[in-house]
């Protein structure tokens, strides 16, 4: 009984202090214990409130299609090194972010692997990404 | 001669450390106001521009709830599994974030030390909080508006900038989650050095927390290239929700 | 023994003036010692920073300042004659749209909304907050440029940068956005192409701030179109209301859409 009464405030105490960093929507359209990465073209660039969305053309192999990328709001990607022209259309994008549960071609973004190898994170987090990924955090 | 010296010396040491505790030369210099200003170097320099990073995180003991704050928290969990996050609506509608909500979220913010007031500017437009220095209290219940950011008064307790904020709006806040009727929020601010701001944050909830709950985090100087920016939102353009998975809906008023 | 006298003598005289000259010697000494000493903590208290003025930082301007109904000296503007074609209709409509949605309104209209500014003030930068929705000016004192437009995300207060002249600071604001309510006092409309300077000084020993503000624009104004406002301080322990604007409250937006009927 006790063990449940703390297990129950451990995990009360989790969701009270938690939350997600302001969401419009719900994280839990993402899942978050899976990674992709999608690697192709922009086709359009959109840097904008409450989400910076990249529409991005991956040519061909499994992950043929146009996908919607998901970011966070300007005033977030700003202070991670992003502005309005980070990207254009015609740039060759890598995404490494979490997939829709609903196997659409959605994804939220983790961060891009710039050309120098490096990444660049769209929120102050810095989650490690996929373990076969070898590109590195920004100092 | 010596001896003379050293006492004029003395005298003139003396003399000038009282006229600056008193503070006259630049720093004690009258406005036109009439106001005085404080010299340099007596409180901590907090002013400018502060980021959360990734190793900021945030850390306090466990959270001990009440009972109904348990049952609603469960409720909450159920939700978020089936991809209700509750915060919706009141994105929707570019609604109030209530403080402390800017202190987790990603954008810097900016502590502006006035004369009399401290006030934090945080991006989005209501969110800039006001901290009165003068030695005023709380108003009394009768006089008190209850608002979105409270209302704050602080006071240095040496290095430690000490915030009393109560007058909380209750209600399913911003992120979801239900706050009581009498909040009553401590912060502590204390510089661990030039570039890092620690801030423990005590919150009092009798309808949520059985006991006080602390938690405490790191801040980071930002670069000096960092400028404010807008939080643009406009409740009017729907094509901006169009990555909703939820349909619209009005929002949650936070009181009842 | 006469020259021992005299050698006495002498030495007497020049020990005089020796014993003279160095008590002169010893007094000089002993100011230039103090003075010394003064100087190593007085002038570290002149050239002191202070928090909230300095040499480089005269004057505070700190405080919740409201405009009373003479506050105001408003001149008609010069426009453009594309500008003269955007009617009053169509400035009351926009105004209209963004107070129903409560979307931000910026300047200039957030320094004469109706409700008092406070403007906060360290040797930094100065804060204008404003109570209706608006986000806050921030005014940087700290000699910087303003950013890179091609980079800038443009908004409803622009990037501001001043500096003092005097006793009056010099506030230099571009990068301003279309959005928002756009009216300018006297007319015209603000652009991504107005550039504004104001300047502000505290006018009757700190009782008034009086804001000049100086809108070019080419798209805009023939000529820089300049009002000014006097500021009066609010009543002393002045609390500011709450931001309280609920865009989906349906009796609200019947209010504001709905002309209204006898």
């Amino acid at each position: 009984m006790k063990l449940k009464i703390i297990t129950g405030a451990i995990i009360c105490s989790i969701l009270v202090l938690a939350f997600p960093a302001f969401a419009h929507h719900s994280f839990a359209m993402f899942d978050n214990t899976k990674w992709i990465v999608v690697k192709g073209r922009v086709v359009e660039y959109r840097w904008e409130n409450p989400h910076t969305h990249i529409i991005v053309n991956v040519a061909d192999g499994p992950m043929v299609g146009t996908w919607d990328v998901e970011a966070a709001s300007i005033n977030i990607m700003a202070r991670q090194g992003w502005n309005k022209i980070s990207f254009k259309a015609g740039d060759p994008i890598t995404a490494v972010a979490h997939p829709l549960k609903s196997g659409d071609k959605g994804c939220s973004l983790s961060y891009v692997v710039l050309p120098n190898g490096i990444r660049r994170y769209q929120d102050v987090a810095r989650p490690d990404g996929p373990p076969e990924d070898t590109s590195k955090k920004p100092e | 001669m010596t001896r003379f010296c050293s006492k004029a010396f003395g005298i003139a040491v003396v003399f000038a450390s009282v006229l600056s505790a008193l503070g006259y030369g630049t720093a004690g210099r009258q406005t036109p106001a009439g106001e005085p200003f404080t010299s340099a170097g007596t409180t901590p320099d907090i002013g400018g521009i502060w980021e959360p990073r990734a190793d900021g995180r945030g850390r306090g003991a466990v959270a001990k709830l009440t009972p109904a704050a348990m049952e609603r928290a469960q409720k909450r969990r159920d939700a978020l599994a089936t991809g209700d996050s509750g915060v919706t609506d009141v994105a929707r509608w570019c609604g109030a974030l209530q403080f402390p909500f800017y202190l987790t979220s990603s954008p810097p913010w900016d502590i502006i030390v006035g004369p009399k007031e401290i006030v934090v500017l945080a991006e989005r437009q209501e969110a800039s909080r006001h901290i009165f220095m003068d030695g005023r209290g709380h108003p009394d219940p009768e006089h008190l508006e209850i608002t979105a950011n409270g209302d704050s008064i602080g006071h240095w307790e040496g290095d430690t900038l000490v915030v009393d904020t109560v007058g909380l709006k209750s209600g399913i806040d911003t992120t979801g989650i239900y706050r009581g009727a009498h909040q009553h929020l401590i912060e502590r601010y204390r510089l661990l050095d030039q570039n890092r701001l620690s801030l423990t944050l005590t919150w009092e909830d009798p309808e949520v927390y059985a006991e006080p709950y602390t938690t405490q985090r790191v801040y980071y100087r930002s670069d000096p290239s960092i400028y404010a920016m807008e939080d643009w939102c406009d409740a009017s353009d729907e094509s901006q929700w169009r990555s909703d998975a939820a349909p619209l809906a009005p929002a949650t008023r936070v009181h009842e | 023994m006469k020259d021992d006298m005299d050698t006495v003598k002498n030495n007497n005289t020049s020990e005089k003036i020796c014993y003279k000259a160095s008590r002169l010697s010893a007094i000089a000494r002993c100011f230039l010692v103090t003075f010394a000493g003064l100087f190593v903590f007085v002038i570290p208290t002149l050239l002191q920073s202070s928090s909230q003025s300095s040499p480089s930082n005269p004057v505070n301007i700190s405080g919740f300042w409201e405009v009373r109904y003479d506050g105001r000296n408003i001149p008609n503007a010069s426009l453009t004659p594309a500008a003269a074609k955007i009617t009053a209709a169509e400035q009351a409509k926009n105004t209209m749209h963004v107070i129903r949605w409560c979307i931000l309104s910026g300047m200039p209209m957030m320094m004469d909304s109706g409700a008092p500014i406070d403007i906060e003030q360290d040797s930094k930068h100065i804060g204008i907050l404003a109570e209706p929705v608006s986000g806050p000016r921030t005014i940087y004192l700290d000699g910087r440029k303003h950013p890179d437009m091609n980079l800038f995300d443009n908004t409803t207060i622009g990037d501001s940068i001043g500096h003092w002249e005097s006793d009056t600071l010099v506030v230099d604001t571009v990068g301003f956005s279309d959005k928002g309510i756009t009216a300018i006092p006297g007319g015209g409309i603000r652009t991504p192409h107005s550039h504004l300077v104001e300047r502000y000084r505290l006018e009757d020993n700190g009782a008034h701030l009086l804001v000049t503000f100086t809108w070019t624009d080419p798209t805009i104004f023939a000529k820089p179109h300049t009002y000014a406002l006097r500021y009066s301080r609010a009543a002393p322990g002045y609390r500011p209301r709450d931001y309280d604007c609920d865009a989906s409250d349906k009796e609200r937006a019947a209010f504001l859409e709905n002309a209204p009927h006898e």
